[in-house]
């Protein structure tokens, strides 16, 4: 039985000078035992008081870290080679970051993780030291936020400028009833801490834009993109990239989620995968096309897992890979993604060099408004109709939402087979456009527009803006 | 080890150039290398290695188990030594941090070298005479 042991040259004046010893020995602790008979001077320098391997020196057999296998435990083999290695880090922050030590309280509370190879104390203490920023306290962010602060995560920042919602709560675990129409911020905070008060929460009350994202995201290591609309989405791609800091993305509609992590330099970025956002109007948003209330907790619980795995440095992440959840037919699938040659972002032939002033997109709708569209208002529909003026009104939105509520005197012509329909409408008379929130009508103006319709008018705001402006006895949703 | 008699570093143009260079490649993110040589104190040239700390290049750096391995069987195979590493400190000045002193190994010299806007600046050297201890500057001779 014989183990050949590699001495790190720092080692190599204790041992004699010499850069490797043969020693017998069947596990790993008993080779170290034998190496330190024959070199006493060796002791202070591998092992801890305790007997344990000091955390500043690493054990390899044959090229695999012994913390992964079972430690000084792990059982050798005639012919093996054991290296001991140093540690090499370092870096620039002063004082806290690499400083951070646990208390007794944090050690208690992190116990399982402490006792997973993979983790053990020195991974929590980098947990402690990390930082990651959740776009959005929202479906996704939600989750990711509790399952971070549980974790031990050290400082978790959060930008939100939304206020709790009833419609919210079927999904956003962060926010309790007793929170609506209180900032998502306040109550997320709150939330956070009654979890885990060794856990620094810092809130952004703000939009994430062009002037302010790139300043916001630097402070952090991690970014968990957890956002509703396009506009924020490329916004935080494009950010990260520039900082190069991973960003883990998810997105949620309906049944369907999926998740990746887009890490400069070492993967495609969001642009590689959609160049330019959707055209406005053409993808719908949570708000109008639904979402199962549980599925961004399992995107979410994704996303989180992703950022921990980034801060400790272990297993693959999810780069370069698309991962697709059907809740309904319960499958996960995986799509590879390369890097684009002609991302307009992150390629050779990169043409962005600066975060866009980005165009509004659907999303959650207030984009929408925005575009040059004829509109009308909620009351100043109300009092054409009033005064008996001949409008043909047009409802945009599916059959289900139809059965929610509707104005009186509409006709149903959902957007997606409005092209199919257009010799039912009259050119002659006024339409007015509406779906919930303006935008789909939006859209279905423009389709309107180009068939040559020209007394077309969209509804400002949907049926949200009917039930709050004209009639709150309406349902919403 | 006779690290308390050495006073200072020397290190070959070719080895300064090819950090300041390293160093600035990787702005913003910490740039880290081998040094190696003939004798203590006598740096020839250096290694790149790429920077694996995952979360916070910008700020820390990590060389894994197997590029120190590799590069201990590059010196050890040319019949040099493996005197120590360089990391830079982006937009931060050339003074080990509280974070390289927890890391740093007797034996092992500690070169700093500092990337201001992605300029390659000031660089020092560095050794801990033994475990306890704090960190000693060395003078930093560049020549042949």
């Amino acid at each position: 039985m014989s183990i050949r042991v590699r001495i790190p040259t720092p080692l190599r004046p204790h041992a004699g000078g010499q850069a490797a010893v043969s020693l017998p020995g069947e596990t790993v602790k008993a080779v170290l035992a034998a190496l330190v008979a024959q070199a006493p001077g060796l002791q202070a320098h591998l092992l801890a008081e305790d007997g344990s391997l000091r955390s500043f020196v690493n054990v390899y057999v044959n090229g695999e870290d012994v913390r992964a296998r079972s430690g000084l435990e792990t059982p050798l083999l005639d012919g093996d080679e054991l290296a001991i290695v140093p540690a090499i880090a370092g870096g620039a922050t002063a004082g806290t970051a690499a400083e951070v030590d646990l208390s007794r309280e944090e050690i208690a509370r992190y116990s399982r993780h402490l006792i997973m190879p993979e983790v053990t104390i020195e991974g929590q203490r980098r947990l402690k030291r990390s930082s990651i920023l959740l776009v959005g306290a929202g479906g996704l962010g939600s989750p990711a936020a509790l399952y971070l602060a549980a974790a031990g995560v050290g400082r978790i920042g959060i930008v939100d400028f939304d206020v709790v919602d009833e419609s919210n709560l079927q999904r956003q675990i962060l926010h309790d009833t007793g929170w609506i129409g209180r900032p998502k911020l306040e109550s997320a905070a709150a939330r956070l801490h009654a979890l885990n008060p060794h856990v620094r929460v810092e809130t952004h009350a703000t939009a994430l834009t062009r002037d302010n994202a790139l300043e916001l995201l630097a402070g952090y290591d991690v970014v968990v993109d957890g956002t509703d609309n396009f506009e924020t989405r490329y916004l935080t791609n494009d950010a990260c990239y520039f900082l190069k800091k991973p960003n883990v993305y998810g997105s949620i509609f309906r049944f369907e989620g999926q998740a990746s992590v887009f890490w400069p330099d070492r993967g495609p970025c969001y642009r590689c995968l959609y160049p330019e956002p959707p055209p406005p109007g053409l993808v719908p948003s949570c708000a109008e096309g639904g979402v199962l209330g549980i599925l961004p907790g399992v995107i979410g619980g994704i996303q989180a897992t992703e950022a921990i795995k980034i801060v400790l440095g272990v297993g693959e992440p999810l780069v370069g890979r698309l991962l697709l959840y059907d809740a309904l037919a319960m499958r996960f699938e995986e799509l590879k993604l390369r890097r684009n040659p002609e991302c307009p972002l992150c390629s050779e032939k990169a043409t962005i060099r600066e975060l866009q002033d980005y165009p509004a997109f659907c999303g959650t709708g207030r984009g929408a408004e925005e575009e040059p569209v004829e509109e009308i208002g909620a009351r100043e529909l109300k009092r054409r109709l009033d005064a008996g003026e001949d409008l043909d009104l047009v409802d945009v939105r599916e059959p289900h939402e139809w059965a929610i509520c509707r104005l009186e005197g509409a006709r149903l012509l959902p957007l997606g087979s409005l092209a199919e329909h257009l010799h039912e409408l009259d050119s002659a008379r006024t339409s007015v456009l509406y779906c919930r929130s303006g935008a789909r009508s939006a859209k279905a103006l423009g389709l309107l527009r180009k068939a040559g319709f020209r007394r077309v008018l969209n509804l400002r705001g949907g049926v949200l803006a009917w039930a709050r402006e004209v009639d709150p006895s309406m349902p919403t949703y | 080890m006779s690290g308390g008699s050495r006073s200072f570093v020397r290190l070959v143009p070719d080895a300064a150039e090819s950090i300041r260079r390293e160093a600035a490649r990787a702005y913003p993110a910490e740039g880290c290398g081998a040094l190696i040589g003939p004798a203590e104190g006598a740096v020839s040239e250096t290694q790149p290695l790429p920077n694996r700390e995952a979360a916070s290049p910008r700020t820390r750096f990590t060389v894994s188990p197997r590029d120190y391995l590799a590069a201990e069987d590059l010196a050890d195979a040319r019949g040099l030594r493996l005197l120590g590493f360089w990391h830079s400190h982006p937009d931060h000045p050339a003074h080990p941090s509280p974070t390289d002193r927890r890391h740093a190994w007797p034996g092992l010299l500690t070169l700093v070298i500092a990337v201001d806007g992605g300029q390659p600046g000031e660089m020092t050297a560095w050794e801990v005479p033994g475990q306890e201890e704090p960190f000693r500057q060395l003078d930093l001779e560049i020549g042949l």
